[in-house]
């Protein structure tokens, strides 16, 4: 290579410096516009109910169709990629993933910071979590999500869901006592992907306040029966009661009321 | 020959390097001042290896050596008992995994105390102490023995005024807190940093879990049962601290005696309640349960295998208390106790630096 040949090479390497400084600068200033666009607060907030009514912890017992009443104690669940989709179909991530219970009121409303304020159609989420999250150490090392370990050997994860409580077998007076605890079994991963349509409507400033309502009922009915006499009452390794209840959790959320 | 681009290019790349570099000198600076303002020569740190989740420690009590070294002074030290007879380590010793091997630990006038000590092993992760959690810090726990009358039967005002008379302590509350000015609410604190201490994580099933060792057939048979609802003890005694820090009635009677949380809540529904213990160190810390009634690990298995009780505020997690438990066979139990010893760790009932100062200084 002679002389010249190393100046042009020289040239050409300074010209494609220019040009991805170039880029960069660009770029720079797209994030810097975006960054500029008006943003509102966004809280989600769950409520719980069985069959329309405020769910009552521990005080009442509710019918199943399967001739059973039951009783809830504790509910602890994973919503996971909670994402809203605006009206042009970007999506915003509002968390990876969140820990629901409803014995731990601050679980159940909290705000996910700044989002863009525009026209909202979608949100959408995970029930449970996907195989990037469900995995051993997929989330981050706290003792919440330590306590909900799905450690089964060769399974190991995050349970989706723990429902727990008693239930009154055929009405007979024999309490027994149930655990709905769903996660992924014998390579079923068994995770949902549920999207809630929005109203169209713009965000509101200072704060855009969704509430969600989870309705216990349809983990029971919709549109499976559960029979928690059928299953009995350890279901991690059964994949079959897991099917039912993975059909069943698709009816189980909806938009109860938006705050602009 | 330069094109015109490459003229204002190079300055452009010039400008933007510098930026990153200022910004870079920035943050450290930002990062030092941090460290300069939280941190100092003294500060303890808790190595814990990475299964472990973050130590949550309070903001007006961080760890620091002078602070640890004074509150193991002042566990081990029969000062803080009405008759100076009783330390907290008259009940919580370190060979029995700093809890006591008597059913009932007798206090300072003698007379035995309700509950079975409970053991204090990788505390600092606990949000509540007490069977019956009653305390939500280690703090708060520390101030409680001292005026029960069952246990050291003395005032603060008193042990207060003892500490401050002391040759040692009032120069060892200047170099742990600036002040030799000693005060209930210090000593308590002096207490929970050496307690946060007390670590154990080097037991076999650590070191299997960091890759160190391998288990045999019997405890992986063992593990097998614990950990998949067969026998199903992980939903309580789960995770890196064997235990859910939660409180349940694990079936132990029909008509508690002794009603825990409830006590506590004056809820009817937590009747029978108590929280549930780590099973770390269970070969140092016979006998088991709140009121120690179970001598031996077998008499526990064969509890959870055969000996429900149902009430009506059993938890929901027995799941075969009608069965009257998850009726292991002979074998799976022996797997099972096989698998349990794994979580015994020697090294922590031995550390020097968790026993007596005034016998074994540092």
């Amino acid at each position: 290579m002679n002389n010249f040949q190393i100046h042009i090479m020289k040239s050409k390497i300074k010209v494609s410096i220019g040009k991805c400084a170039l880029l960069m600068f660009a770029i720079l200033l797209f994030v810097g516009c975006k960054g500029n666009e008006e943003k509102t607060g966004i809280i989600i907030n769950m409520a719980y109910s069985v069959n329309g009514k405020e769910l009552e912890v521990e005080k009442k017992l509710y019918p199943t169709k399967a001739g059973h009443t039951y009783e809830v104690h504790r509910l602890k669940y994973y919503l996971s990629d909670i994402a809203l989709e605006d009206e042009h179909g970007n999506s915003v991530l509002l968390d990876n993933a969140h820990l629901f219970d409803i014995l731990r009121p601050s679980s159940n409303t909290f705000t996910f910071g700044q989002i863009p304020l525009r026209s909202y159609k979608k949100l959408s989420f995970v029930f449970g979590l996907d195989e990037s999250k469900c995995k051993e150490g997929g989330l981050p090392n706290t003792i919440e999500n330590n306590r909900m370990e799905w450690p089964v050997p060769g399974e190991k994860g995050y349970h989706y869901m723990k429902f727990e409580g008693k239930y009154d077998s055929l009405n007979t007076g024999v309490m027994k006592n149930f655990n709905l605890h769903t996660g992924p079994t014998k390579n079923n991963k068994n995770y949902v992907h549920i999207s809630l349509d929005l109203p169209k409507i713009k965000a509101g400033k200072p704060q855009f306040k969704i509430t969600l309502d989870m309705d216990l009922d349809k983990i029971i009915h919709g549109p499976n029966n559960y029979d928690f006499a059928m299953f009995g009452q350890g279901i991690m390794a059964n994949q079959k009661a897991q099917a039912i209840l993975k059909q069943n959790m698709q009816n189980v959320f909806t938009i109860k009321s938006i705050n602009r | 020959m330069k094109t015109k681009s490459a003229y204002w290019i190079t300055p452009l790349i010039s400008i933007a390097l510098l930026s990153v570099l200022l910004f870079s000198v920035a943050c450290n600076v930002s990062q030092n001042r941090d460290m300069a303002l939280s941190g100092s020569r003294d500060s303890y740190v808790l190595n814990v290896y990475d299964k472990f989740p973050k130590v949550p420690l309070p903001d007006d009590n961080p760890l620091t050596k002078p602070g640890i070294e004074l509150g193991r002074k002042l566990f081990y030290d029969p000062i803080l008992s009405g008759d100076s007879t009783q330390s907290c380590s008259s009940c919580h010793m370190q060979r029995f995994a700093f809890g006591d091997e008597s059913r009932f630990s007798k206090g300072m006038d003698n007379i035995n105390g309700e509950r079975n000590s409970p053991t204090i092993i990788n505390c600092a992760w606990q949000p509540k102490y007490f069977w019956d959690g009653r305390a939500v810090s280690l703090e708060e726990q520390a101030i409680g023995p001292v005026e029960n009358p069952i246990e050291m039967h003395a005032s603060w005002k008193n042990v207060v005024a003892k500490v401050q008379r002391s040759e040692i302590y009032p120069s060892l509350f200047q170099q742990a807190f600036g002040t030799n000015h000693v005060t209930k609410k210090l000593v308590a604190k002096a207490i929970a940093q050496f307690e946060r201490t007390l670590l154990s994580m080097n037991s076999k099933y650590d070191r299997v879990v960091r890759g160190e060792d391998t288990f045999t057939e019997q405890e992986l048979r063992g593990l097998n049962l614990f950990f998949t609802e067969r026998a199903d003890c992980f939903h309580c005694h789960g995770n890196i601290l064997f235990t859910d820090q939660s409180f349940h009635n694990n079936g132990l009677d029909k008509t508690p005696q002794d009603t825990g949380l409830e006590k506590y809540t004056g809820r009817k529904r937590d009747i029978g309640k108590f929280k549930t213990p780590t099973l770390r160190n269970l070969a140092f810390s016979a006998p088991y349960m709140h009121d120690g009634r179970f001598q031996t690990l077998e008499e526990v298995i064969d509890f959870y295998s055969e000996g429900l009780n149902n009430s009506s505020t059993i938890d929901p997690l027995m799941k075969n208390v009608k069965k009257g438990g998850v009726r292991l066979t002979k074998k799976e139990k022996a797997d099972l106790i096989s698998f349990l010893n794994t979580l015994n760790d020697t090294s922590f009932i031995t550390n020097p630096a968790y026993s007596n100062p005034f016998e074994n200084p540092l």
